[in-house]
């Protein structure tokens, strides 16, 4: 394995290869930070460029972009509450806070730096443990799917602040707004007016019109205010370093569960920094400071994002089998180079994986160099006065709308949604709840009925396998605890209250 | 929406709205179990399904439908109390109400004109319509943010990534 | 969304692809009648990664130096393929914007798409693969053969799960459908939307027998982590000699229910056009590049033009109506 290891570095030994990594990790970058395009897109938009090119070379450039990409929407998400991926959407719940207190070059340099190690450290695990996690991966049947996404679904109550009536209808209205569409298992059409809305509401859209226009409203609110001046980023002389420290934990926690959930297919980055949010705010000294501007949370939130990069790659290197999106669109990328993913891949063509470790490791000082070099300048558009930021949100998500499908449909879903967030926003109904549901309604529902269908009607599939008992007792503590600590703290006001009771 | 308590005077930030929150709350529940209903029914005429163990495609729909209704009529329920005078009142405030509105409508027109304007038109437009209403009275500024975010949209969309816009 | 990267990067792809040609041994690029006015978009019905995604984005390298455009991938999956027939519908038929079809599109027109689009609503340029279905099951599994999995189903009365691509009414059902009826006994039919998908449930031990062409089953094949049942088709496959066809199990089956992919466009193109389109595309697969890809992934290609293509489409719709109201699946 060390020889393999050493030859996967040594690849770096030609300059085209480092041309390879630069480029991806520029493109991955920008790409990232516009609001409507992702990693899958980037990654599947390359391809043409590695045609002629050889396969160790392309290899780096699209896994460098992939890993810049996933980093590049916490740019847009802490500076403007644009998270242009649903993957970013955590780090802006506690980001943009940050920026609008002054703080948006720390919340950039911490992005930045602990997304780096989010990789560094997966990477290493990846190293060792991609064949068995990937075969353990492979135990996630229907019934195990269905019971994750109900994990995730029951973080909601841990993360919404205020009413857990309120976080209930929003997490009720995001479920329905995920059943529009044709249905997977009959092909009918379910709640779907248009024939655009058959593939069901795109979720970017949704993400930019909820987070980013509702926001261009409060801007409005807001007219022309004093802003807290955002405090520039120094000298790394000057920088936090006894903070960042502090976070050794929670990005350690977060690396580890982000590349574990990312080796599952289909999870992925978003529901991976869903999840690391949540535990490190129960797991966290500050919980309350979570939602109103944590530094933990954005760390927790971006090292988890992009340690589900080293995670997805596990299975696409162990079997073929793509672990999100944007791994499907690697597997082509090598079927076009004559590379065969699967089981033979590391006795057939060692290059390619252990490349692939190389340059996720050579990958990250890049990839932080470039986001360190783009925080300083980044930080200042937190200066910028409300209007101009009004203004400018909103061109950028009508043209990133219209980008990400090349037609009009998504940017009538952006205004629709931007005005709807801009009104539940006012009725204090919070809004994680409905994008966590969206994002995990279909999984849910799909798996569900194709548990029950290979179950032939029988509900057995869902206690007699251990991995979905210990998720759904997972799922009900989680969504026990919050409503136990809800009732105490009740019964205690209402004592406070009536000392009679 | 209901202007119940308007502005009184006490603060002297322009017009703004106060509603109470448990209005907003019964009203907002009102039209959540309104549009449920209509969805309760889509749901209840999907076709059965062909495989007799799958709950089918309305199944699903159903029962979200059903806890969803729940969670919304204790969300009107407790609205209710509140309003009678049991629990701390709140007051959710809408500040700007006629500007936010502007710009509101402002948004549904870049979405609606986009593609007759085309995109370096439309931004351009938009944009500084949007900050005017948003406040900001400096010529200046908003000619140069509204040029800005036409020309960065050019680099970055058109030049760089070469998508095709109307 | 057509997007190309940094025009630095065109020249050094134009560069890169020109290299490919060359080391093809064809110094001179064959000239095509077909010059498309802009870059092509090729709408797909599937996500990225999937069979006939690889087809088209293979199929790219020898096209675009032909028609000096770049084909543009655009994935609009959706079931049934609604979404990217929607998507071609609404083109202009200019030949800048058209689609990849498989078997599927014929038969979720006849149900679920039924009264949005007909065969009548495209034009239906060219015929490019056919890859028939295999069936599949996990090494260590009890079944081994087509005889052990009838005689398995008929003693446990349909509680076999095989897990196949799309909702029930598909290609893959459909095939299915066909067995159960050649062998009398009824299989539980367990929809996925990807390929990789089926693959992770079937290597999980979550669906009994898996459905798939051989593209992105053959590394799992070669490693022998699953073994072949049968294949639906007329021969054995060049890619999997070993394993028999249905018809040599003894069980007879509509050998012509292979899937198919091909290409269509928007109603009312010109079949001048049309035509040019069609010899672009079956020149371009000549290509060796192509051809490698297309011989280790085991399809046959398919030469049909536009003419041809649209007969076969509609005799496709017919066998297709009768295998659904077989199912029982058209009222």
């Amino acid at each position: 394995m060390i020889e393999n290891l050493l030859s996967g570095f040594s690849a770096f030994g030609d300059p085209l290869v480092w041309l390879s990594l630069i480029f991806g990790s520029l493109v991955g970058y920008l790409i990232g930070a516009i609001p409507g395009l992702g990693p899958s897109l980037g990654v599947a938009l390359l391809i043409p460029f590695t045609y002629g090119l050889d396969p160790v070379v392309s290899i780096v450039g699209l896994v460098a972009l992939y890993a810049a990409a996933e980093y590049g929407g916490a740019i847009t998400a802490i500076l403007i509450n644009s998270p242009g991926t649903s993957a970013a959407v955590a780090t802006a719940w506690d980001g943009y806070p940050l920026s609008q207190q002054g703080k948006a070059g720390e919340a950039l340099l911490v992005s930045i730096v602990t997304s780096g190690i989010g990789i560094f450290i997966s990477a290493l695990f990846l190293l060792f443990t991609a064949v068995p996690l990937s075969e353990f991966a492979l135990r996630f049947g229907p019934g195990e799917y269905f019971a994750l996404a109900l994990v995730g679904l029951s973080l909601v109550v841990g993360l919404a602040e205020g009413s857990v009536v309120k976080g209930a209808v929003a997490m009720g209205i995001g479920l329905a707004l995920a059943t529009v569409g044709l249905d997977t298992q009959t092909g009918t059409p379910r709640f779907a007016a248009s024939v655009e809305l058959f593939e069901g509401l795109p979720l970017v859209p949704v993400l930019l019109g909820l987070y980013a226009l509702s926001e261009v409203l409060f801007l409005v609110e807001e007219g022309v205010t004093a802003k807290i001046k955002s405090a520039p980023l120094g000298g790394w002389r000057t920088w936090n370093w006894k903070g960042l420290w502090s976070l050794n934990g929670v990005v350690f926690r977060s690396s580890v569960l982000g590349y574990i959930i990312g080796i599952i297919p289909g999870a992925g980055a978003s529901i991976a920094s869903f999840i690391a949010y949540a535990v490190a705010k129960k797991t966290s000294k500050t919980p309350e400071r979570f939602g109103k501007g944590s530094i933990e949370g954005v760390a927790a939130s971006e090292a988890a994002n992009n340690a589900a990069v080293s995670g997805a790659m596990a299975p696409l290197l162990a079997l073929g089998i793509p672990g999100s999106p944007t791994t499907a669109v690697m597997i082509g990328a090598l079927m076009i180079q004559g590379i065969q993913p699967g089981p033979l891949l590391f006795s057939r063509n060692p290059e390619i994986p252990y490349t692939i470790f190389a340059s996720l490791w050579i990958g990250v000082p890049v990839m932080v160099f470039i986001g360190l070099a783009g925080a300083r300048a980044w930080a200042h558009v937190a200066n910028i006065p409300g209007p101009a930021i009004a203004a400018i949100v909103a061109g950028i998500c009508l043209v990133g709308a219209y980008a990400s499908e090349g037609t009009m449909f998504p940017v009538y879903v952006m205004t629709a949604f931007g005005i709807l967030g801009y009104l539940l926003r006012k009725v204090q109904v919070p809004l994680a709840p409905i994008i966590l549901a969206l994002v995990l309604g279909e999984m849910m529902e799909t798996n569900f009925r194709r548990a029950l269908i290979t179950s032939h009607g029988s509900l057995e599939i869902f206690y007699t396998s251990p991995l979905t008992v210990a998720l759904l007792l997972t799922a009900i503590l989680a969504f026990a605890l919050p409503a136990v600590g809800f009732i105490r703290k009740r019964r205690r006001a209402a004592m406070a209250a009536d000392p009679s009771v | 929406m209901e202007n119940e308590a308007l502005n009184k005077g006490e603060e002297p930030v322009q017009g703004y709205v106060r509603i109470p929150l448990s209005i907003l709350e019964i009203a907002t529940g009102l039209i959540v179990l309104a549009i449920l209903s209509w969805y309760v029914v889509e749901a209840y005429h999907l076709p059965k399904p062909f495989n007799s163990t799958d709950v089918g495609a309305g199944g699903f729909p159903l029962l979200v439908a059903f806890g969803t209704g729940i969670a919304t009529v204790s969300m009107i329920g407790l609205a209710v109390a509140r309003h009678m005078g049991k629990m701390g009142k709140a007051d959710s405030r809408w500040r700007r109400p006629l500007f936010v509105l502007t710009v509101a409508l402002l948004l549904v027109g870049q979405a609606v004109t986009f593609e007759t304007l085309g995109v370096y038109l439309c931004t351009a437009l938009f944009s500084a319509a949007i900050m005017v209403a948003a406040g900001e009275r400096r010529i200046l500024h908003v000619l140069g943010v509204s040029i800005g975010l036409v020309a960065f949209i050019y680099v970055v969309f058109a030049l760089a990534l070469n998508v095709v816009f109307p | 969304m057509s997007f190309n990267l940094f025009k630095a990067a065109r020249a050094f792809t134009a560069v890169a692809s020109f290299s490919v040609v060359a080391s093809l041994g064809s110094p001179v690029v064959a000239e095509t009648a077909w010059k498309p006015s802009g870059p092509v978009n090729v709408v797909m019905h599937t996500k990225p990664g999937g069979t006939a995604d690889i087809f088209i984005r293979t199929l790219a390298q020898s096209l675009e130096p032909m028609i000096g455009q770049p084909i543009v991938v655009v994935n609009a999956p959706g079931a049934g393929g609604a979404t990217q027939m929607a998507h071609v519908s609404q083109a202009k038929p200019d030949g800048v914007t058209i689609g990849i079809n498989t078997m599927s599109h014929f038969t979720s027109m006849l149900t679920n798409l039924k009264g949005t689009f007909s065969v009548d609503d495209f034009s239906w340029i060219a015929s490019t693969q056919e890859d028939p279905i295999i069936y599949f099951v996990r090494t260590d599994s009890e079944i081994k053969s087509l005889s052990d999995l009838v005689a398995k189903a008929k003693a446990s009365s349909g509680t076999i799960n095989i897990g196949g691509f799309g909702p029930v009414g598909s290609m893959q059902h459909l095939g299915t459908a066909m067995l159960e009826s050649a062998a009398g006994v009824k299989f539980n039919w367990v929809g996925f939307d990807s390929t990789p998908d089926i693959m992770t449930a079937l290597l999980g031990g979550h669906v009994d027998v898996g459905v798939s062409n051989l593209g992105p089953t053959a590394p799992f094949f070669e490693s022998k982590r699953i073994i072949g049942l049968g294949v639906l088709g007329e021969k054995r496959l060049n890619g999997l000699p070993d394993v028999p066809t249905f018809g040599e199990q003894g069980y007879k089956v509509d050998t012509s229910w292979v899937q198919v992919r091909g290409v269509f466009g928007p109603k009312d193109m010109p079949l001048e056009l049309q035509q040019q389109i069609a010899d672009a595309i079956h020149e371009a697969m000549k290509a060796k590049t192509y051809q490698d890809y297309a011989r280790s992934t085991g399809v046959i290609d398919s030469w049909m033009g536009p003419k041809e293509y649209d007969a076969f489409v509609r005799d496709v719709s017919k066998i297709a109506t009768k295998q659904l109201e077989a199912a029982g699946l058209l009222q």
